[in-house]
């Protein structure tokens, strides 16, 4: 896993990122409008950029051709409300050209018998987890081309795959289905259904699952290797705002987030991603304090009242989300993870559309909440001092 | 005595009558004991914290009586059970009393808005994070206050009325009534009260315990909107962290009157800047015979917060004020 250390990108596109966030926002046309009245409100402006390490590897596969010809994915990943269980098991249905709707994805509970996969944080999955079905899906597949072979001549080399069929390159008229393919696995058994040669690698957890699911179908194993690099996930943000001079309130008019996550693999889960993390940042930047009364060390953030997670009316009608789409080259289907950095961008963007308004480099701090903008309209910023808070303060 | 759990409701008598003379004579018996449950919003807080252990509930919500807006002689009579929802989407309040459907419109969420009361939502108990923690301040009967303490968090709290206690008014709809000039009837067995909105809150000098002048085996049944108030010129702004579900942080609530452009009476009331909604007679005495423009707003403004002496984290608040009265004479 890459720390705050001087790793190299696996890749980075940030310039496209930049540049297609300004042509979707309309930076160009719109940056005049910074500092503008209207009446009591002023316009501000922000750009941000957010990163987070996005990928680890080293984790498990498990996934099965089961006697019916369906594609079984095993997987530790859940739903976020990124569909990450369906975004990283669509890498093994690729492999195998299978539709998405003859694939299971086996997930949800320990007694599925799952594979070891990363924990659902840090904006790794997407890339952690395809790395490791579309290994297993490899596995399954040199298996398959090695039965046919085996039962219909040549070599495993001589075969491909396309429409659920194994076939011979040379012929494709001579092959076999899946459901042919994954039945004649299991009369084989051994290392075609997880009952020998389980990759020594794999944890113990793993082995214990594949031990389970041993002789119930055509089974691909895979234990990922190491990647080299630090694999970046970026988004940048663009945002205009009306903050009220006599209020200290500002409205969101305009959010637009460009993800520079690699290829892109769930259209639907990466917009999500990134109006989640809009939410997420708004609060981290306007409304989250983390409070605590300093005399009597008591947390004064608790409950919904207090903790100030953003409701629907503090974020923006429309949060306008895009893509670079451009192919990492140290995951298998070029993807990277994007989870936090959704929230950095928006956070680093609606603070310095705060500051832009108010005309200056101000507060070095988030959340800016309603009293510190205030208070710094008012001039009394240096002698009365906002909360403090315990995260973020500069 | 059953045995106690804390992951659960704790043991509570809950009388639920079903006519006013069946509550009466509850919340006579009970007294003290009896604990008046309206839509619950401030009530299941205080439950679910653990901080508050009413033996007995009275629920208020099956009388049918202490509901709905009628049209009187002298102008309306709500249902201190009326939810904020049917204040909010009322025609009569809407079209004369525009500002305390406004203001309703502005209180917590749509869900709470749908069970919460009006009664509810003047009689809701102070927000200080501190009381609410369960601590042994002041208004829990303890001798101390954490708010106003040399680190003491109290960016929510007062800058006027201060002694002892310093916790504000949370109520959104009070300001409005206080403006609308309005007259809570009180019942209890041996009959009715009638108090002005402005003398209905009190402080902590006055009474440090309750934030209203209800005493045990009272409740407010009903809230009067006089006539002389109605189809005035309006003004709610409520100023909140949050657009919804949120307390403010400051709020104003103005009515008034303007005759040949000039402004010949008003009231202008704020609320969470003390214990009680606060009225701004000064500044209303100052704009009389002014007209309704910004020039007026700003040459009065600062009276506003005229006596405002803040804590170590409000000072905002007073600005804010000023600003908020600015806008609402401005309009």
């Amino acid at each position: 896993m890459s720390g705050p250390t001087s790793t190299p990108f696996t890749s980075a596109y940030m310039p496209e990122a930049l540049a297609q966030g300004a042509a979707e926002f309309g930076w160009e046309a719109k940056k005049g409008r910074a500092r503008q009245r209207n009446g009591s409100k002023v316009t501000g402006l922000g750009i941000g950029q957010g990163y987070h390490n996005a990928g680890r590897s080293g984790m498990d596969g498990i996934v099965r051709l089961m006697p019916d010809g369906r594609l079984a994915v095993h997987s530790g990943v859940g739903n976020l409300g990124t569909y990450s269980y369906a975004s990283t098991s669509r890498a093994a249905a690729e492999v195998l050209k299978i539709p998405w709707d003859r694939t299971d994805v086996i997930a949800g509970r320990t007694d599925n018998h799952l594979p070891m996969t990363s924990a659902q944080d840090g904006s790794n999955s997407i890339f952690t987890n395809t790395r490791t079905n579309f290994g297993a899906a490899q596995d399954l597949l040199a298996k398959m081309k090695e039965i046919a072979a085996m039962d219909l001549g040549g070599a495993a080399e001589d075969y491909d795959i396309e429409n659920e069929r194994v076939f011979q390159i040379a012929d494709s008229s001579v092959g076999m289905t899946y459901a042919q393919v994954a039945q004649r696995g299991m009369e084989l058994g051994g290392k075609f259904t997880g009952q020998a040669e389980v990759p020594e690698e794999m944890s113990e957890f793993s082995k214990l699952s594949v031990s389970r699911l041993a002789g119930s179908a055509l089974m691909g194993l895979f234990k990922d290797s190491r990647h080299n690099n630090n694999p970046p996930g970026f988004v940048v943000t663009f945002t205009e705002i009306e903050l009220d001079l006599e209020t200290g309130k500002f409205e969101i008019l305009e959010l637009v987030s460009i993800a520079e996550c690699g290829t892109v693999v769930h259209p639907q889960g990466l917009a999500n991603q990134l109006r989640g993390g809009a939410v997420w940042g708004i609060g981290l930047s306007a409304l989250e304090r983390h409070l605590y009364d300093p005399q009597n060390g008591m947390p004064a953030s608790t409950g919904y009242w207090q903790s100030k997670v953003p409701t629907i009316l503090d974020t923006p009608l429309q949060i306008t989300t895009g893509w670079v789409d451009l192919p990492d080259p140290e995951n298998p289907v070029g993807a990277r993870g994007i989870g936090e950095p959704a929230m950095g961008g928006v956070s680093a963007a609606l603070n310095g559309a705060i500051a832009d308004a108010l005309g200056g480099h101000l507060f070095n701090a988030a959340p800016v909440t309603t009293d510190m903008i205030i208070n710094h309209l008012a001039g009394t910023s240096e002698s009365a001092k906002p909360l403090a808070q315990n995260n973020f303060r500069g | 005595m059953v045995a106690t759990s804390h992951d659960v409701m704790p043991d509570i008598e809950l009388y639920q009558p079903t006519d006013e003379e069946n509550a009466l004579a509850l919340a006579a018996t009970l007294g003290q004991e009896g604990w008046l449950l309206a839509g619950g919003q401030d009530t299941f807080g205080w439950l679910k914290d653990r901080n508050k252990h009413p033996s007995a509930m009275i629920e208020l919500t099956r009388i049918d009586a202490w509901k709905g807006i009628t049209e009187t002689a002298d102008g309306i009579e709500i249902g201190a059970l009326t939810t904020l929802t049917d204040i909010v989407n009322d025609p009569l309040i809407q079209s004369r009393y525009s500002l305390l459907s406004t203001a309703a419109s502005r209180v917590a969420s749509p869900q709470i808005r749908n069970v919460g009361t009006l009664g509810g939502n003047l009689n809701q108990d102070a927000r200080c994070w501190y009381y609410r923690r369960g601590l042994d301040c002041y208004r829990a009967g303890g001798n101390i206050c954490y708010a106003d303490s040399p680190e003491g968090l109290n960016r929510e709290h007062a800058l006027f009325g201060q002694s002892r206690c310093v916790a504000v008014s949370p109520s959104d709809t009070a300001p409005a009534l206080v403006a609308l000039d309005a007259t809570m009837v009180v019942s209890s067995e041996n009959g009715q009260r009638l108090i002005d909105a402005e003398d209905y809150f009190v402080g902590p000098a006055v009474d440090i315990v309750n934030m209203t002048v209800l005493r045990p085996g009272e409740i407010l049944t009903a809230i009067r909107l006089p006539n002389t108030w109605a189809n005035a010129e309006f003004y709610f702004e409520k100023v909140a962290d949050r657009n919804v579900w949120d307390f403010a942080l400051v709020n104003v609530a103005a009515a008034i009157k303007v005759s040949g452009g000039n402004i010949e009476d008003a009231r202008i009331a704020c609320g969470a800047v003390e214990c009680v909604p606060r009225r701004l007679t000064n500044v209303e005495s100052a704009i009389k015979g002014k007209a309704r423009s910004e020039d007026t707003a700003n040459q009065v403004a600062s009276l506003a917060s005229d006596g405002a002496r803040a804590l170590n984290y409000n000072h905002f608040k007073i600005p804010l004020m000023e600003n908020l009265v600015k806008r609402a004479i401005r309009g």
